[in-house]
């Protein structure tokens, strides 16, 4: 709801800037370097993932330890081991450099961030990995240009790149939202090792892609300006 | 991603005959429905995606191949889901587990684990749908009014939100409403439940429906032709 609030609040605060700023290019630059900058932080800062902790990962555990018959006959039926399982077999099931990377995320405790997101995906699909990686870069150059606009108040700079970095971004949005429901399991639903241990973890969606794709959206109406110039360059230029 | 289903592909060869018909006909009224067609696209595509198309599926075959999903799952684990939801709604889960390999839009209001806010954001896709079929024919006959304008923001506004709703409620559809808790997503996990691609269907019909809203706004008995209103350069819109 906070989310629906703030793109309405958005939109109307463009438009309403638009119709009524005497420098148009100065609201629309500010509001394109904020979105990047918001963007920039949900990246790193905001939790991509909610972990339940390192406490109920215990509990998790403890449970499966407690309920080790259920889990060995769980795992013969699912084919991973033909033969009955012993902690030594359960662990060469799950030794690889994902579940590393994964387990060494899950023992800090804390939330998983973008990068992060990134550290523990990037053998199990790295489609998701390229498209954070892109959405950093646009938000990063987004804010750079709109930066060096304010800096200098030379709202023609950069004209070309901001021009296209908006067609860059929908196509990373509609990236990031095709796997937004599936970020729990790192993008990859049908890699059992990545689902049980995200189950473990008690891993869930967390709300930094939303305020990403939100800030994305703000730098894409921060362009405005680069599609529509007549409509936005008939103001006074700044000396 | 985006394979269909049967109720789907006859309702979208329904469209395109009516399309075809549509185009053919001379009269006024078929002018102003000619435009509408993106609205009956759009209430075609949410209403076969709410109840021919996959919300959720259980494909545990992507990781085991057991003849019947419930022989995977050991017994421990079935008594505490039961244990823990309650003999009535464990058995209940548990039975739509057995029973289906996927879930349409309207099959997922049986999950019981899921939140009111759920099911009412699921439910904006053929609601919306339903209304924008029913106002098209008004839409025909008040063209240029006041109140169909009116009507035209009213889609625009309640297809974005819906179309948002649906897709911020996209994670606990996934998650059958467990998300974060360890049992449920161990469950979930086993039967290899995860979103079918109805929800990204829904959501693209209501987004259609929202442009038909934009229709309803520009159109007017004295624009016989859309491209008219196309044509209209930027800045005279803007500055209107």
């Amino acid at each position: 709801m906070v989310i629906l609030i703030l793109i309405s609040a958005a939109f109307v605060g463009v438009v309403f800037v638009i119709r009524h700023s005497e420098n148009n290019n100065r609201w629309l630059s500010w509001g394109g370097f904020l979105g990047s900058v918001l963007a920039l932080l949900a990246f790193f800062l905001l939790p991509w993932v909610e972990l339940g902790g390192i406490s109920a990962f215990q509990q998790n555990i403890e449970w499966i330890v407690a309920n080790f018959n259920t889990l060995d006959s769980l795992l013969i039926q699912l084919s991973l081991s033909p033969t009955s399982v012993s902690p030594e077999t359960l662990c060469s099931i799950f030794d690889d450099r994902t579940t590393y990377a994964f387990l060494s995320l899950v023992q800090k405790g804390n939330d998983f961030h973008a990068w992060q997101l990134m550290q523990a995906a990037f053998r199990v699909q790295p489609p998701l990995v390229m498209a954070l990686g892109l959405s950093l870069l646009i938000a990063l150059a987004s804010g750079l240009v709109d930066v060096w606009r304010l800096m200098t108040g030379n709202w023609q700079w950069g004209s070309r790149i901001r021009k296209y970095l908006p067609l860059c971004s929908i196509v990373v949005i509609l990236l990031l939202l095709g796997y937004f429901p599936l970020l729990d399991s790192l993008g990859a639903p049908d890699n059992l090792k990545v689902r049980l241990l995200a189950a473990l973890a008690s891993a869930k969606v967390g709300c930094g892609l939303c305020w990403m794709v939100v800030g994305m959206i703000a730098a894409i109406l921060g362009s405005i300006r680069d599609w529509l110039p007549s409509v936005v360059l008939d103001v006074v230029e700044e000396p | 991603m985006f394979e269909i289903g049967f109720l789907s592909i006859i309702l979208l060869l329904l469209w395109f005959v009516v399309f075809v018909i549509v185009m053919r006909l001379p009269q006024d009224w078929a002018a102003a429905l000619r435009l509408r067609l993106v609205t009956l696209l759009g209430c075609v595509v949410a209403l076969g995606a709410y109840f021919s198309q996959a919300w959720i599926e259980f494909n545990p075959i992507e990781y085991i191949t057991p003849s019947d999903v419930l022989d995977c799952i050991p017994e421990d684990l079935l008594a505490f889901i039961v244990e823990k939801m309650g003999s009535e709604q464990g058995a209940k889960i548990l039975r739509i587990l057995a029973d289906f390999m996927q879930l349409n839009g309207w099959q997922t209001q049986v999950i019981p684990t899921y939140s009111i806010a759920t099911r009412v954001c699921t439910l904006f896709a053929p609601v919306l749908a339903f209304a924008a079929l029913l106002w098209i024919p008004f839409g025909v006959w008040l063209r240029g009014k006041k109140l169909t304008a009116m009507v035209g923001g009213l889609m625009i506004f309640l297809n974005g939100v819906g179309s948002i709703l649906l897709l911020l409620v996209l994670p606990d559809l996934d998650a059958l409403g467990m998300a974060g808790d360890f049992h449920g997503m161990l469950l979930a996990t086993l039967v290899g439940a995860h979103l079918g691609n109805g929800p990204w269907w829904a959501i693209i019909g209501m987004l259609l429906i929202a442009v038909g809203g934009v229709v309803e706004i520009m159109d007017h008995p004295d624009v016989d032709d859309f491209s008219n209103s196309i044509d209209t350069p930027v800045e005279e819109i803007w500055s209107s």
